[in-house]
């Protein structure tokens, strides 16, 4: 290695910290615009009652998701259904959403609702809530 | 690789003379290890129950049988561990110790002449370095080895079972990496033997610099040894400069993409992917990923135990080499009484010297004191190394006795013969120990008759410890004329036929020669004995006097 | 006596050498800092990661957690790559800063220290024990004030996660560690016990290897066979209970281990039912408890070290305070020409022990040469070694050429007087290379007219290179003889006008010694020379002597007179 490039090499790398203090800088700042950009859901999961085209969640909540996720066996199907703002319908204590699709596969008393209460950043989600989803 | 298992195979079947009893130690190790193997892949199992049962659905019931099944599991892979340990140690024990004591015994079988050449250093790693690279076949090269190639097969194929596509990702990775590995320790050590040569040469010169302190300050250089200290630091400098990159590459951020990047993001990702088109449960994705870092572990135990075993296979030939010696002992008879010397036109040089003996002819009987007096260089230790067997002569013969040498067992001869030189070996043990070295039969009573012909025993009794003192390295605690006398003592209590006593006191201050004169004069009258010296008191003992002259 | 170090008087002992690099030290710890950040929230991230794959397969989210983990790792990898650069700036720079001023007071440091001077230690010292400063402030500064604050974050990080698991780490990960440490130091005393007698072994092995001729010409085998066997039988027996202790000690980490996993898997499992888990959270859980209980080993490792270090941190610490020659205070320039030297009422006595000389005086002419006798401890060797300046004197005066030397330069001095003695002086490097220590500069033929006068002539003859001819550890082997040659040679290319000739006992055989002192007769001539003499050949080679004991001037005369008449000169040499 020619001593020229050899000096350069160990001015930026060791020497000044210049180079180094920038690099962090930048990494630091691109994290912080991709987790604050980026939002996720909280999710928590309730019991429903099904009726016929209906789904009734027993909870007072005031947000308006643009999706549920209805299953049996997490492990197995989870059905993401998505919902128009109009099917969306408040009754006391309860939510009520009424979908189009037949729901008669849930014959089983046992059906969990995944639904969506608030958006967070990703940042408040990792480095503030320690990865936990509320 | 390949090689290497043919190696293994060679080595076990060298190893087997020496493995009487132990032979059954070895195959329970072997079927415990399959064990072993088993419980390995049945733990990730276990954890993917738990995910998909407890955690997923929430269902606590389901708890309590992964919680059994996980302490059975343990508890069963701790109980082969105290096992395998312990057949282990019996087989290594015995198979190191069998070997060891051949390369022992083979030590004091060797032909005398080769004493000179040999090196204490090389029979030091001998015995210890070789042996220690020997004893790890036991288990680390074999056993150990084979755990791990078979958890790599079991789980290279067990990967490509589940989920090919995750599998083909991953496979492609492993090479990566160790090829990388490769190339970087490679080239980190050539760096490393350039950098050795530079520290030897810094070592040296720094302990010259060091010692030799009072001709560098006379000379005025220290400042010239400021600059080459400084060079040799500046060299240093480059050669770390250098390491150091390749150092952190191999050993830090390739791991760690490794780890990071290719196990944990590159797997998941995928897996997420393949999640997502429902091609693939979590629970799956999860023991797919124990499992691949299971292949990875044994992987690099594969290649590191393989890269171990190329670093001592020197070690393991050079151990054979010395081991495949055979000295047989040949039918050569036994002599109980040395009753004459007889040498017969003896002839001898040193390797590419000049004759140094030339056609000589002697005979010494019992009962006489003869001199061998001549100049040095003359060949007077020459004579007496040919004529004890230490030395073979080039033509003639040496009779014992009225027997041909040749014919006798050299340890017999040596049994009779009281060889004293002046470089004569005591030991850092006690007075009592290294008198019976000799003899170990010896009574308390014949040491302290022998002490007393030797003219040592008043200083012994004068000593606080007695008998039991011990007398450091070489006897250095002692003075060279009490060595003498010690080493006399030991003689006497041999009882041998012939004593020899070479240049015994030409070190010694006029008193303690005088004292190891009397001593020699107080040996019996019945044996041979033969002194090489070239002071007038100690020829004067003697009823014949050799004279030995260069041609 | 030096003091003690502790804990900060080392921070402040190598304080001179930190401010000097303290950027790189900070960029260091920033680094290190940083790369600690990232293994706390690199778990989160993946977890997250997880759980929106797992559960709810949001492609666009994944993808977007994806990147930042992607980011995250590859920021790791920069700190890394730019702090390790730093350490090896560091250790090259900072290392190389200390070694230099030790090696410096070791080349200028005074006489009777370097006399009693343990070489293998020292070097250790200069070579390995200077970068244990640099680990000191790395590992027991740095790294033990990140860990610090990384277990901080880690136990707030895990609280958050839910204050069960907080109580659950803070009592097993004290017990996990606890238990670490104690089989440790069972471990190590095990290891030492096996090493104590492995040594014994050692010793007992070299001793009989080297005797083996004479183990079988006393037919010892069977006796030494049998040491042998008890040796074998100890070690074996050791060997044992240290693998024992081993696997027991494997055997009860992981059942504690298992023990919390199955606590932490219990917890997880119980929240799980509750709904509060997700698989992500678990693997945060897991990772953490690892990490944490890594951290916490750190620090008790970081103790032991610490204690270790320090001692070794002693030692360079104890070189650094080395006493120097920077105390001599002559400044002029010694001129000799005839060579008179005169000891006028000398005192001096060693430190910590009796007066050696006391009121000591000697008068020596130019060009005489003189051999000092007397048994070992009457002080002739301190005496001549005063000229050159090793020892100074508590009283009186030391006059060469009417100068007092204690108001010239050491370098002066130095140069006006020679030196040969019995350990010569030899680098690895050419004939020429060091004979060039005897004056920089001088040309080859000065060389080889200095190496005839010193009888190396025919020698040098026979060699295919001359006199660049490789000697030392890797070149041709120089006998005892040959080797006072090169010291001859050099003092014909120094040519002092004084010479001191310190003979030691023994090494040389009877014939050697008559061909040597031929060579020292030639180089004595024309000049000042104190012979050193434990021979009686050395003697008459003087033309006076001075008998010396115990520091006193017991006679002092022409050699041939001492001989004959003197008795003590006669008992001395047991001359009957």
């Amino acid at each position: 290695m020619k001593k020229k490039t050899a000096n350069l090499y160990v001015k930026m790398t060791a020497k000044s910290p210049v180079l180094f203090l920038n690099l962090i800088c930048f990494s630091i700042l691109i994290l912080l615009y991709l987790t604050l950009s980026t939002k996720v859901d909280v999710i928590h999961t309730y019991h429903v009652i099904l009726e016929d085209h209906k789904i009734i969640i027993p909870e007072t909540i005031h947000y308006r998701p643009d999706k549920i996720y209805l299953y049996e066996n997490r492990n197995k199907e989870v059905n993401c259904i998505k919902v128009n703002p109009n099917d969306l319908s408040y009754r006391d204590n309860a939510i009520v959403i009424s979908i189009n699709q037949d729901l008669f596969d849930y014959e089983v008393t046992n059906i969990k609702v995944d639904m969506p209460v608030k958006e967070i950043t990703l940042f408040e989600r990792v480095f503030l809530h320690g990865g936990k989803n509320e | 690789m390949l090689p290497l298992i043919k190696y293994r195979y060679y080595v076990l079947h060298k190893i087997k003379p020496f493995t009487k009893g132990i032979k059954k130690f070895f195959f329970i190790n072997i079927l415990l290890s399959i064990v072993l193997i088993a419980t390995e892949f049945m733990v990730p199992l276990l954890y993917k129950e738990f995910i998909e049962e407890t955690i997923i659905m929430g269902r606590f019931e389901t708890f309590l049988p992964i919680v059994i099944g996980y302490i059975l599991i343990h508890a069963c892979v701790i109980g082969i561990q105290y096992i395998k340990n312990y057949n282990n140690n019996r087989i290594q024990n015995h198979v190191t110790f069998q070997v060891k004591f051949r390369v022992w015994r083979n030590l004091f079988r060797v032909k005398f002449s080769e004493y000179e050449h040999s090196n204490i250093g090389d029979s030091k790693m001998h015995l210890e370095d070789d042996v220690t690279a020997l004893s790890n076949f036991s288990s680390y090269y074999t056993i150990e080895y084979l755990i791990h190639f078979v958890t790599m097969v079991v789980a290279i194929c067990v990967l490509f079972m589940m989920e090919w596509r995750l599998a083909l990702f991953s496979a492609t990775c492993i090479p990566l990496t160790l090829g990388i590995d490769y190339v970087l320790s490679k080239r980190e050590m050539k760096l490393n033997s350039e950098q050795r040569e530079n520290d030897q040469s810094m070592n040296t010169w720094l302990y010259h610099s060091l010692k030799g302190w009072k001709e560098i300050k006379a000379l005025n250089l220290e400042s010239r040894q400021k600059l080459i200290f400084t060079q040799y630091i500046k060299k240093y400098a480059s050669y770390y400069a250098k390491w150091i990159h390749y150092w952190t590459l191999r050993a830090l951020i390739i791991p760690k993409i490794r780890n990071d990047f290719f196990m944990k993001f590159g797997l998941y990702f995928i897996g997420g992917l393949l999640i997502m088109n429902n091609k693939m449960s979590i629970g799956n994705l999860l023991v797919f990923a124990t499992y691949f870092e299971l292949l990875t572990n044994a992987i690099i135990n594969v290649s590191t135990i393989d890269s171990d075993l190329h670093g001592k296979k020197t070690y393991i030939d050079r151990l054979f080499d010395v081991l495949s010696k055979e000295y047989p002992e040949s039918e050569a008879m036994t002599l109980p009484e040395i009753t004459s010397i007889q040498l017969k036109d003896v002839h001898y040089s040193y390797p590419d010297q000049e004759e140094i003996l030339h056609g000589i002819n002697l005979k010494f009987e019992q009962g006489e004191r003869v001199a061998i007096v001549g100049k040095s260089g003359c060949g007077k230790s020459t004579l007496l190394k040919v004529m004890t067997g230490m030395l073979e002569p080039r033509s003639g013969n040496i009779f014992y006795s009225g027997v041909d040498l040749s014919r006798l067992k050299l340890s017999s001869i040596h049994k009779k013969l009281g060889f004293i030189m002046q470089s004569n070996h005591l030991y850092n043990m006690s007075i009592r120990e290294n008198l019976r070295l000799g003899n170990s039969k010896a009574t308390q009573e014949d040491m302290i008759e022998a002490c007393k012909k030797a003219c040592i025993f008043d200083y012994i009794m004068s000593l606080p410890d007695g008998f039991e003192t011990v007398i450091g390295e070489g006897g250095s605690k002692l003075s060279g004329g009490q060595r003498q006398r010690i080493i006399l003592a030991r003689t006497f209590l041999r009882d041998v036929d012939v004593y020899i006593l070479d240049e015994v006191t030409s070190a010694l201050d006029q008193y303690s020669e005088k004292i190891i004169n009397d001593a020699i004069a107080n040996i019996s009258s019945d044996k041979i004995v033969i002194i090489v010296a070239h002071r007038e008191s100690s020829i004067e003992l003697c009823n014949r006097v050799i004279h030995l002259e260069q041609a | 006596m030096n003091k003690k170090l502790t804990y900060f008087s080392t921070i402040k002992f190598l304080s001179k050498y930190i401010k000097a690099y303290k950027i790189n030290y900070f960029l260091f710890g920033i680094g290190w800092f940083f790369d600690i950040v990232l293994k706390l929230y690199t778990p989160i991230m993946f977890a997250v990661m997880i759980d929106e794959i797992v559960y709810y397969r949001n492609i666009s989210v994944f993808l977007r957690i994806s990147v930042a983990f992607a980011i995250m790792l590859l920021f790791a990898c920069i700190v890394h790559f730019f702090t390790q650069a730093q350490y090896a700036y560091l250790e090259i720079m900072y290392s190389f800063d200390i070694k230099k001023d030790i090696f410096h007071k070791l080349q200028y440091a005074k006489a009777d220290y370097l006399s009693y001077l343990e070489t293998g230690d020292a070097m250790n010292t200069l070579q390995y024990y200077t970068s244990e400063c640099m680990n000191f402030v790395i590992r027991n500064i740095i790294h033990t004030f990140n860990n610090f604050l990384a277990l901080v974050f880690y136990i707030i990080n895990i609280f958050i996660i839910g204050w069960q698991f907080g109580i659950l780490m803070l009592i097993g990960v004290p017990i996990s560690v606890y238990t670490t440490t104690k089989f440790g130091k069972k471990i190590r005393k095990c290891n030492d016990e096996y090493n104590k007698v492995y040594g014994k072994y050692s010793g007992w092995l070299l001793e009989r290897l080297s005797g083996l001729k004479d183990i079988r010409m006393i037919s010892a085998q069977n006796a030494v066979g049998k040491e042998f066997v008890g040796f074998h039988r100890q070690l074996f027996h050791r060997k044992n209970q240290n693998r024992v202790i081993t696997i027991s000690s494997q055997s009860v980490t992981k059942t504690i281990n298992l023990i919390i996993q199955m606590a932490i898997y219990c917890l997880c499992a119980y929240l799980a039912c509750r709904g509060k888990m997700t698989i992500g959270v678990l693997t945060i859980v897991l990772t953490y408890f690892v990490n944490v209980t890594e951290k916490v080993t750190f620090f008790s490792d970081y103790f032991i070290e610490a204690q270790k270090r320090i001692a070794s941190i002693q030692k360079v610490y104890d070189l650094f305070h080395v006493p120097t020659e920077k105390e001599w205070k002559g400044k002029d320039s010694l001129k000799v020409s005839k060579g008179s030297i005169q000891f006028d009422h000398i005192s001096f006595g060693y430190e910590n022990k009796k007066e050696l000389f006391h009121d000591f005086s000697l008068e020596i002419e130019g060009g005489q040469t003189v051999a000092l006798v007397g048994k070992s401890g009457s002080g002739k060797t301190t005496l001549a070694y005063m000229l050159t300046g090793f020892y100074q004197q508590k009283k009186g005066k030391i006059i060469i050429d009417g100068k007092d030397i204690s108001e010239c330069s050491l370098k002066s001095i130095r140069e006006s007087i020679g030196i040969v003695q019995q350990d010569v002086l030899v680098f690895d490097g050419s004939i020429k290379d060091n004979l060039l220590l005897g004056k920089k500069g001088a040309s080859d033929e000065e060389i080889k007219e200095a190496c005839e006068k010193a009888g190396l002539g025919e020698f040098i003859q026979s060699l295919s290179q001359g006199i660049n001819t490789v000697i030392g550890t890797n070149g041709i082997g120089l006998s005892g003889g040959q080797m006072q040659r090169i010291a001859i040679a050099r003092i014909y290319l120094k040519n002092p006008k004084i010479i001191i000739f310190d003979e030691a006992t023994s090494a040389l055989d009877r014939e050697t010694e008559a061909y040597i002192h031929e060579s020292w007769k030639k180089v004595l001539a024309g000049r000042t020379s104190i012979v050193i003499a434990h021979r009686i050949s050395s003697v008459m080679l003087c033309e006076k002597t001075v008998l010396m004991e115990d520091g006193v001037l017991y006679e002092y005369g022409n050699t041939m007179e001492l001989v004959q008449n003197s008795k003590t000169m006669r008992t001395l040499f047991a001359i009957s």
